[in-house]
């Protein structure tokens, strides 16, 4: 399994001028844990997680920006890598999202993003169809 | 908070611990005992570290540290509830029973709806 075939293709960006405020809304629009934040040229510069999120609650998060509370992000993850190799690298780096970007231009453009719960998706191994009955064994249950 | 919480015991598997994670689209699962006091919680990102081996073999007691549990109770202002949040780097609360010797759950704090309360700028005293 590579990871391009558990990745969500596209991400949720905003610019390093962009407010805390304003990416807060976009978690909160899209549902989303993360955002990539990028340079004036869409190149990947950081991320913002909840966890980034959390230490400046109660404050005036509109005075804020994003390059601020960003968690740098240097490295570069290619979509071809097997997830073994993603799995590695969030364990060693403690780095939960992973950004994807695209190997065949030079610039580091993100193309989507990698996530524990993607992981879990694998483990969990559901096959199509396989929901329903889930759910209805858990009903018999109970 | 959110009431309620879909929980496990430790000897699930953890390919049903997925299952669970999956189907409810949540991102933790409470490991509760046969009194249905809390155990622990386990996370998508704590799911990881049993990567590599057999799903269907290894139970959610191999990779729960029961030392690791964080709670609150439903008196917890909620500024501290975050503080903790931050402070250990996670993005779930077990809240529990007031009463004394129970660790009877009662819900979640998830870090989404501190991130929405963010955005929507609203305060809120107390977790109730």
């Amino acid at each position: 399994m590579r990871i391009c075939d558990l990745m969500h293709k596209g991400v949720i960006s905003c610019y390093t001028e962009d407010t805390v405020k304003d990416v807060a809304k976009m978690m909160d629009d899209h549902q989303f844990r993360s955002v990539v934040v990028v340079n004036e040229r869409g190149e990947v510069w950081g991320l913002i997680t909840y966890r980034e999120m959390l230490p400046y609650y109660g404050e005036d998060i509109s005075k804020l920006k994003a390059r601020d509370i960003m968690r740098q992000y240097r490295f570069e993850v290619d979509p071809q890598w097997p997830v073994e190799r993603a799995v590695e690298l969030m364990k060693r780096l403690q780095y939960y999202h992973l950004i994807i970007v695209d190997p065949h231009v030079g610039t580091k453009w993100p193309v989507g993003i990698l996530t524990s719960f993607d992981i879990v998706r694998y483990m969990a191994q559901l096959e199509a169809g396989h929901f329903e009955q889930l759910l209805k064994l858990g009903g018999e249950k109970t | 908070m959110r009431r309620g919480a879909i929980t496990c015991s430790e000897e699930t598997s953890l390919h049903f611990v997925a299952q669970i994670m999956v189907v409810n689209r949540i991102r933790y699962c409470t490991i509760v005992n046969a009194n249905h006091e809390v155990r622990g919680l386990i996370s998508a990102d704590n799911m990881l570290n049993a990567f590599g081996r057999d799903f269907n073999e290894t139970t959610v007691k191999e990779i729960l540290n029961p030392d690791t549990i964080v709670t609150v109770t439903l008196g917890t202002p909620i500024e501290d509830a975050v503080a903790l949040m931050a402070q250990k780097g996670i993005e779930h609360l077990v809240v529990v029973s007031e009463r004394a010797g129970s660790r009877a759950v009662i819900g979640i704090v998830c870090a989404n709806d501190i991130v929405a309360k963010m955005a929507r700028r609203q305060e809120l005293e107390v977790l109730s």
